[in-house]
């Protein structure tokens, strides 16, 4: 009985050991596969960390995945703009697969403007003024409170508006080469090809296909889902 | 005698100015060095000095129609020296057979020396056919003779004949035949005699193959009118599309568009299916197409925005932009940078703007490059040519304009692209100090966005409730007040005391809810607490009073004993 129970405890401590061997151990043991599976994990549980981002584009790039490499390197840099390892990284990914990235992609998009204060800053003021009037009913508090209103209410719409235009433009990596379609189905023709690691602007999706511009010579087409992946932009 | 004396003179005159010849040139020269196949064009042969034949060039790949020859002679006598010049022309009409790129000559004369004097050579570009336009018909079986419809207004053709009253065409530009690589312009019209249509519903866009394409369909169906054939049409465009053709396809197919109509009026409508055939536009390969592999169809030119850049400590990083303008192909036009070890070109941003013109496909491209320098010293970048073929020009190269580049500085980072590489694609433990982490999420979506919109919210909302409170708190009051003012009036003008009496148990049971009538003295102290001990004493005074029939004095001071309760408990209130 004893043996039984020194047995189940040296398992359950292996087990333990081997679970909890790192991305960074398995990598240096060239299991690529091992070390991705662990940084994703960390990765999803990090909520999308940069380093864990730039770790999968390394480790995506020892195992050939060169179109997934550069789509973790556009995903840290946008969280982290200024990680100039990933930019490098980019770069000469880029060089290698002769595909342009935008300039736009590698850095997150700047939310924080004046509309967007002047509407904190309105609200502020608009709800202050309602407040004294509830205990001070004076005509000046109620004629002041029209304007503030109104801009209140205008700088909400034009950040709207602002915020659906920029979440409007969606970005994608292609991971894998694939042929461009005319429609989304495989008996369809192909109109052009989508190069590994090239940067596309996802149009709309049906089903398990994406309707895709390509960034690089502007033809529009359809791919499948699993060719490509979106990129999550980051907001500052 | 004078006639024999003159022609005497004149042979003698000829015998000495060719003596005085020593020499001879000829010449090969066209109207035009780009034609249409099966176009007539003239191409000359100037034959001048002293020769004494003429060996005229061989023209394999034309037709001669016509040959003509002129000759002239002069003698000039210049500083006591006389010479004479002698001139053939021999006139070609030539007929182009096939497209291409041909040259024509040598021609030479033999002198009279016994040399040979040879000409240059002249090259003609013969582009596509003015007899055989592309069919717009894929079926041919069906519509094989008719002329195309690459005219808007062109005859009916077979297959728009089954339905002469209404039909779709499809009309290509342009409208001879089409290079590879060349853009093209399909547009949809749909076609109907006055007062056919009533209603057009939706219908099937053709796909296209072998090309890349742009769509445009028109939102609104914009009538026109216009006569075939003497019979007048309403006509409207529906789609319009840019397609240039892949690289190496020798045709671009289209399937059918197929439209529903609805033909008669409101009690009486049918439905109709149109369609067009489908289309096949063949291709033609460029001239020479052996000899410029990366040439493209159309007519460019390349400009560069700067024409020197220096790279120092203020500016490390160099952004150059090549715009290609133009007409033809421009989605397949590139720029390429020679490599040079001195510098780091990134790929570049391409934005392409182009689109349908009176001159074709039009518009601009540009490469947007940027620059690090990676070892000091003056380079400079230079670009690979563009071989572009079009009708008007045939071949020409077109030239990158070259940027020079002082490189004062480099950057840390970009000391050397091999130790660049060896540094990258390391795992990194942590980030770098001092970067920044930005949200995934949007701000909207974030907690502190939430909280700072939740505080003036709370506060608005809060303030709001306190407000409502106050006013029905104010209301209550006022009501309150209504009634205890009616209720004086009414115990002030009760007549007898049993009035007194019930208009004093109604106004307490009404003001303040104290129901006295048919409860128990101890009941009401637990009820209502001690207090009510004083109105009740002050009711049995009330009582004892009305059994005593008092008078109208007492009456009164029991009226101002009730008036005060009143007042006393509204105050408690």
């Amino acid at each position: 009985m004893k043996k039984l129970m020194f047995l189940i405890i040296f398992i359950a401590a292996f087990l333990n050991i081997y679970a909890t061997e790192d991305g960074f151990s398995l990598y240096l043991k060239k299991d690529y596969k091992g070390a991705y599976s662990s940084f994703k994990k960390e990765f999803v549980e990090s909520k999308g960390d940069p380093l864990y981002s730039y770790n999968l584009g390394v480790t995506s790039n020892a195992m050939g995945k060169k179109g997934t490499a550069v789509y973790f390197y556009v995903q840290a840099l946008q969280r982290s703009p200024e990680f100039s390892e990933a930019k490098n990284n980019l770069e000469i990914l880029s060089k290698e697969l002769n595909v342009t990235i935008p300039k736009a992609l590698t850095e997150p998009i700047h939310a924080v403007d004046y509309i967007l204060i002047i509407f904190l800053v309105s609200t502020y003021i608009f709800s202050i003024l309602l407040s004294v009037l509830c205990f001070y009913p004076d005509w000046r508090i109620k004629t002041a409170l029209l304007p503030v209103f109104l801009i209140m209410a205008v700088s909400a719409v034009m950040y709207f508006m602002k915020y659906e235009e920029e979440s409007r433009v969606s970005w994608g990596v292609v991971v894998t080469a694939e042929q461009l379609k005319s429609g989304p189905d495989e008996s369809l023709s192909d109109i052009g090809k989508l190069k590994e690691g090239e940067i596309i602007n996802i149009v709309s999706s049906s089903g398990s296909w994406y309707k895709v511009k390509s960034f690089q010579d502007n033809v529009e087409g359809w791919v499948k889902l699993g060719s490509v992946r979106a990129v999550m932009r980051g907001h500052i | 005698m004078t006639s024999k004396l003159s022609k005497i003179l004149m042979l003698l005159v000829f015998l000495l100015a060719s003596f005085a010849l020593y020499g001879g040139t000829v010449t090969l020269s066209t109207d035009r060095s780009t034609v249409m196949a099966g176009e007539v064009f003239r191409f000359i042969l100037t034959a001048e000095g002293s020769f004494d034949s003429i060996n005229e060039p061989v023209f394999k790949d034309f037709t001669v129609e016509n040959r003509s020859e002129s000759q002239s002679s002069s003698i000039s006598i210049i500083n006591g020296r006389m010479e004479s010049k002698k001139t053939v022309n021999y006139i070609y009409h030539l007929r182009a057979e096939k497209a291409g790129v041909f040259k024509i000559g040598p021609a030479s004369v033999k002198l009279q020396s016994g040399k040979t004097a040879d000409s240059n050579i002249v090259s003609v570009t013969v582009t596509g056919s003015l007899t055989s336009p592309p069919s717009s018909h894929g079926d041919d079986s069906v519509d094989s003779s008719v002329p195309t419809t690459n005219s808007l207004l062109a005859p009916l053709t077979n297959w728009e004949k089954k339905t002469p009253d209404y039909f779709l065409r499809a009309v290509v530009k342009p409208s001879g035949e089409v290079y590879e690589g060349e853009p093209l312009v399909v547009k949809y019209y749909l076609f109907a005699k006055p007062g056919i249509i009533s209603d057009i519903s939706s219908y099937k866009s053709p796909s296209f193959e072998n090309c890349w394409k742009d769509e445009k369909v028109e939102s609104r169906f914009k009538v026109e009118r216009g006569a075939i054939e003497g019979a007048v049409y309403d006509y409207g465009l529906l789609a319009t599309y840019t397609l240039i053709p892949q690289k190496g396809a020798d045709s671009v197919t289209a399937t059918q568009m197929i439209l529903d109509v609805t033909t008669g009026s409101f009690f009486n409508t049918r439905r109709h299916t149109l369609s067009t055939p489908a289309l096949r536009i063949p291709l033609n390969p460029l001239p020479e197409k052996e000899n410029r592999p990366d040439g493209l169809f159309g007519s460019v030119t390349v400009s560069a925005d700067r024409q020197s850049i220096k790279l120092d400590r203020d500016n490390l990083l160099e952004t150059v932009t090549y715009t290609i303008s133009g007409c033809g192909n421009l989605n397949s036009a590139e720029i390429t940078l020679e490599e040079d070890p001195a510098l780091l070109m990134f790929s570049p941003e391409i934005d392409l703007t182009a689109g349908d013109t009176q001159n074709g496909y039009c518009g601009h491209k540009k490469y947007k490059f940027m620059i690090k320098g990676l070892r000091k010293g003056k380079t400079a970048l230079n670009g690979r040519a563009l071989s572009f073929f079009s009708r008007e020009k045939g071949w020409e190269k077109v030239e990158v304009p070259q940027i020079q580049v002082d490189i004062k500085e480099v950057s840390a980072l970009a000391d050397s692209s091999t130790e660049r590489n060896a540094r990258s694609f390391e795992l990194l433990k942590e980030l770098p100090a001092g970067i920044k982490k930005y949200e995934i999420s949007p701000l909207v979506e974030r907690t502190w966005f939430k909280i700072a919109m939740g505080i003036p919210f709370l506060v608005t909302v809060l303030s709001f409730m306190i407000w409502i409170l106050k006013s029905v708190m104010k209301k209550r009051a006022g009501s309150y007040q209504t009634k205890l003012t009616k209720w004086k009036t009414e115990i002030s003008s009760s007549a007898t005391m049993n009035e007194l009496l019930n208009n004093f148990y109604d106004a307490l049971k009404e003001l303040f809810g104290i129901e006295l009538r048919g409860e128990r003295k101890q009941n009401l102290k637990r009820k209502y607490g001690e207090s009510i001990e004083d109105v009740l004493g002050f009711i049995k005074e009330i009582e004892h009073s009305s059994y005593g029939a008092k008078d109208d004095a007492d009456l009164s001071d029991f009226k101002l004993k009730a008036l005060a309760f009143l007042n006393f408990r509204g105050h408690k209130k």
